[in-house]
């Protein structure tokens, strides 16, 4: 079954982050990873921007798939988006 | 200062309190790494699982420990970064939740303020 594109926004600090992405490569998903907090100022200006609407309490991780936006490292909802078992 | 002293001073503090470090060691020093390397960055332990506005007064609620920990622990048993933890919670009987952020919406007209709009 293919895999949608997946994005995720973490911080190099966060510990919940940090899982996501050890999970995703486990499970040999692709995805795109931006660590947000070494983004230079304008960079991140623009994507909280953006994010806001998806995320207003700028939580993180935040993972887009299928045009959602799952907030924090819920591994459950995300093994069911990727329609896998968790 | 290195992460084994800062763990030795904030554990006696906080177990004084009814907090305590996750029993995941990993985490727990992963996490107060962060915090001296937040500390190095924006000159104060901004929890290392929220993004820094690089400006301690907007951070205040968000400076380590964070004005959440309580309610969260009441509630989950972990506070936001699940740095810090109940007794309960690292004995077992409490399973892992996600815990959502506590921390209200920033108010429209506090936007981001990044170092170089100083």
């Amino acid at each position: 079954m293919a895999h949608p594109t997946l994005k995720i926004l973490v911080l190099t600090t966060c510990p919940q982050c940090k899982a996501l992405r050890a999970l995703l490569t486990t499970l040999e998903i692709p995805f795109e990873s931006t660590d947000v907090d070494t983004l230079a100022p304008e960079e991140r200006q623009e994507l909280l921007h953006w994010m806001a609407p998806h995320n207003p309490k700028k939580a993180f991780p935040v993972t887009f798939i299928n045009g959602k936006a799952i907030i924090g490292y819920q591994k459950d909802l995300l093994m069911e988006e990727l329609g896998l078992k968790p | 200062m290195n992460t084994e002293k800062l763990y030795q001073q904030l554990q006696k503090i906080n177990e004084a309190k009814g907090y305590y470090f996750n029993r995941d060691m990993d985490k727990t020093m992963f996490l107060l790494e962060s915090l001296v390397k937040n500390r190095e960055r924006y000159g104060y332990m901004c929890c290392p699982c929220r993004l820094a506005q690089e400006d301690a007064k907007a951070d205040r609620d968000i400076i380590c420990p964070c004005a959440y920990r309580e309610a969260d622990v009441r509630e989950f048993g972990a506070c936001y970064c699940q740095l810090y933890v109940s007794k309960q919670w690292n004995e077992g009987p409490i399973p892992e939740v996600y815990v959502p952020e506590r921390r209200p919406e920033e108010p429209s007209s506090r936007i981001t303020r990044l170092s170089s709009d100083r």
